[in-house]
């Protein structure tokens, strides 16, 4: 198959860079191609493979793979890369990804999958959401898809369209522990990224990751931000400047029979201080021991010293402007598909509302979303589950929180205890002047006065932003739930 | 000289069950293909399942087969014979495996355009050596892509779907002897599962919304709207709407049947019984008192809820180094 070969060829030459880190390869796109090829890969490739190697990096074989699946490439290479990329404004879905991604995370928890009539006759949509133990079973895979930046379209301003979706892969004793697969070999699974990538390519499918999607939490309305997300997504933002999240919710079908769809990624100045804490994290490693005093110290306000060196600090967040609301944005998107497909949900669409003659004209279709809508058993206990896990969040928010009071107290005596020092370390100098000896310096406290540090508010803002969320879904669908029983009060009477 | 009838067998496969997804994916398969290909074949993925329902005197049962997912499998193909790349298979079949789903299985292929050639009996041949059943229990999705006449007139009338076909190999044999290997139709339906019902729900009404080229609800072309109240209104007040009106057709039904216009099928009546006989005695005290405590209920989640969402916001401005 010549497609295979030429897959082969690449790989052999140009092996670091022929699946570019899609920074480079949405610039091949931007390059004015609309859908990329392999040509153009290619050439990109020699050229680029080059760069990667003076960058100091040098990527020898393509073993050495992000978890995502691009090559791993150095800091200030990859940093150049990403000021040429355009941030999109926009993100384009495809009625494929979502018939994929609502499938693939159905199939995942094994809900309501299929056959409605299974249970000798009788429809079931899966069981109550009450009974789902699966919250470990949460499904994620990778987005494929392109960049377009081209000014001329009428958006106007850079769109990623995403074109298809598979799940990752994971090993066979996956039911627990981290859902997004990572106690996979990272190696093994950026290699089987890379593999899937290329098999897409063979059938002219676009196959550069623009991201991934996620299945929230199936415990709780919406709840999707906890550490693992946020590292996964800022890996993926970190090596795609325009990486995006799709995070589909499947109670929402509970609830309100909606599509619970968002596409959300995180904010730049979260970005800056995300990498602040992942470099500190490894430096810190290296180093050995706390590092804290020899990082310098920055001054917090009132005057007292607070340790630099420590993230996510109150004095950054200031900076950054940065609080759990600007943590992530959603990004705005629209759908779209082909017009074969349209053609053909027209046509399913036709078919599920027509009434079929031979049974009289009273076979309307209501065994669908519309009545499903209208059932009112089914969000006691969606309520009552989100609720109880409500309550959990909130526990461990109280825990950060007196955490970070405990934090303020000692803060407050040891600008106590400093000032005090400095008052008494200033009247000795005035002692020393007198008596003509050197003053001592004013500077160097000693150790035990100068090592608060300020624990790190990033749990507080991933929780409270979840939180967040979590409450305004619930209260979406608390007050459907009101209206209905209203609708169903006036009926009766 | 003796005739020797020229028996097929019994199909293995007595039904299919194919998602909506799948065809989508064939759809767009065949609108990303090479330029010069006629036709697109890949793999069909999904779960088998054996059963008895069919009465079937044969060894083995029936077959049921739910489609759930596919992917696609390059292929060159001529007059004379067809290559299909089947080292593609496999290795996306190992990739799909070790993405985890649960009991996804190759049970069939797909193509479009046509079935009945020489070719497609040699393509259902690999696949069934491939699933190691039979013929006659692989399933082959035939997608038409191109748009039939019938269909656009087609709201009022018979209702038919121009676009999906299943088939399924028939051996034909000759005296214990397989001759040749034809492909047959076999009974399918589309289905969508729960979750995909409201993606196609959706799809259907936002891309039409699209072509009818921007509606006053605020929404742009293609957009979908995040949740919030009034989208919850919204579809509520959709969903009623549809219920009154099947209520009224209803209604209309039986008025013409008591005034002897039509003549009533009992089988309806059998129904309209039962609906009738199902709906809980709602009226009365009780009902009140139910629907009191429940709303209240609610009522205070959602009290407590913007208690929380305000308190949450405060605590984070409030709790910082500065304060």
């Amino acid at each position: 198959m010549p497609s295979l070969t030429a897959a082969a060829v690449v790989a052999g030459e140009a092996p670091g860079g022929y699946l570019q880190a899609a920074g480079s390869g949405t610039s091949a796109a931007t390059g004015g191609a609309g859908a990329p090829d392999a040509v153009g890969d290619r050439d990109a490739a020699s050229s680029h493979g080059a760069a990667v190697d003076a960058a100091g990096r040098g990527v020898p074989r393509p073993t050495t793979l992000t978890p995502i699946g691009t090559p791993i490439m150095s800091s200030s290479a990859l940093d150049a890369l990403q000021e040429s990329v355009p941030l999109a404004r926009q993100v384009e879905l495809d009625a494929l990804v979502l018939l994929r991604i609502v499938g693939a995370c159905e199939r995942a928890s094994g809900v309501g999958a299929g056959n409605p009539l299974d249970n000798a006759g009788s429809r079931s949509w899966g069981s109550r959401p009450g009974e789902w133990g699966a919250a470990d079973a949460s499904c994620a895979g990778q987005l494929l898809g392109w960049l377009d930046s081209d000014e001329s379209s009428t958006a106007k301003r850079p769109v990623l369209h995403v074109t298809s979706a598979f799940t990752f892969p994971r090993t066979a004793t996956a039911r627990t522990g981290a859902p997004l697969g990572a106690h996979l070999q990272p190696q093994q699974r950026a290699q089987r990224l890379r593999e899937a990538s290329r098999l897409l390519r063979d059938v002219n499918r676009e196959h550069q990751p623009v991201g991934w999607f996620y299945q929230a939490d199936s415990g709780q309305l919406s709840s999707f931000i906890n550490a693992d997300w946020t590292e996964m997504q800022y890996q993926y933002q970190r090596c795609l400047k325009n990486a995006v999240c799709v995070v589909y919710d499947p109670l929402r079908k509970w609830s309100s029979a909606t599509l619970g769809i968002r596409v959300v990624r995180l904010s730049a100045p979260f970005m800056q201080e995300y990498r602040r804490l992942l470099e500190g994290a490894a430096t810190a490693a290296g180093g050995g021991g706390r590092g804290a005093a020899a990082q310098g110290q920055a001054f917090g306000r009132g005057g007292g010293r607070v340790v630099a060196g420590s993230t996510f600090t109150s004095e950054a967040l200031r900076d950054l402007a940065l609080c759990s609301q600007t943590m992530i944005e959603d990004v705005p998107f629209t759908l779209r598909s082909s017009a074969l497909v349209e053609q053909y949900l027209a046509a399913y669409g036709v078919r599920s509302t027509a009434t079929i003659p031979s049974a009289g004209r009273l076979h309307h279709h209501l065994d669908d979303i519309d009545s499903e809508r209208l059932r009112l058993g089914r969000e006691r206990a969606l309520a009552e589950s989100t609720v109880e896990t409500l309550v959990q969040d909130m526990d461990e928010l109280t825990r950060e929180q007196s955490r970070y009071q405990h934090f303020l107290r000692s803060h407050a005596r040891t600008l106590a205890q400093q000032a005090e020092w400095l008052r008494k370390r200033r009247a000795d100098n005035e002692q020393r002047i007198a008596a003509g000896h050197e003053p001592l310096p004013e500077d160097k406290m000693p150790p035990f006065l100068s090592n608060t540090q300020e624990p790190s508010r990033l749990e507080t803002m991933m929780v409270v932003r979840d939180l967040v969320e979590c409450l305004r879904d619930l209260e979406t669908s608390v007050a459907g739930r009101c209206e209905k029983e209203f609708g169903a009060r006036s009926l009766c009477q | 000289m003796d005739c020797v009838s020229v028996l097929p067998s019994k199909p293995g496969l007595a039904w299919a069950r194919i998602s909506p997804t799948v065809v989508a994916e064939v759809l767009d398969h065949y609108t990303r293909r090479s330029p010069g290909q006629e036709r697109v074949i890949g793999t069909l993925l999904g779960t088998v399942r054996w059963t008895r329902r069919w009465g079937g005197a044969a060894a083995g049962g029936h077959a049921e087969v739910d489609v759930c997912g596919s992917f696609a499998v390059p292929h060159v193909e001529d007059a004379d014979e067809v290559a299909l790349d089947v080292e593609y298979h496999q290795r996306m079949l190992s990739l799909v495996r070790s993405a985890g789903a649960p009991g996804l299985e190759v049970v069939g292929w797909y193509c479009t355009g046509w079935v009945d050639h020489n070719n497609s009996a040699v393509i259902h041949e690999f696949y069934a050596h491939e699933c190691g059943v039979g013929v006659d229990s692989v399933a082959c999705l035939l997608v038409e892509p191109g748009v039939s006449g019938d269909a656009e007139g087609g709201d009022g009338g018979t209702v038919r779907d121009p676009l999906v076909g299943v088939y399924t190999g028939v051996v034909s044999q000759l005296g214990g002897q397989s001759m040749s290997t034809d492909l047959t139709p076999v009974g399918h339906e589309v289905v969508p599962s729960s979750g995909e019902r409201i993606v196609l729900d959706v799809l259907t009404k936002v891309l039409g919304s699209g072509a009818a080229a921007g509606e006053g609800d605020g929404s742009g072309p293609g957009r979908l709207q995040p949740p919030s109240a009034l989208n919850e209104l919204a579809s509520l007040e959709r969903s009623l709407r549809r219920l009154l009106d099947a209520l009224d057709s209803v209604l209309e039904y039986v008025g013409d049947v008591i005034s002897g216009d039509e003549i009533g099928d009992p089988q309806v009546g059998r129904l309209l019984l039962e609906t009738c006989a199902a709906i809980p005695h709602l009226c009365g005290e009780a009902y009140d008192q139910s629907f009191q405590s429940s709303v209240k209920d609610y009522l205070v989640v959602l009290y407590l809820s913007k208690l929380t969402s305000a308190n949450l916001v405060l605590s984070e401005r409030l709790l910082t180094l500065g304060a």
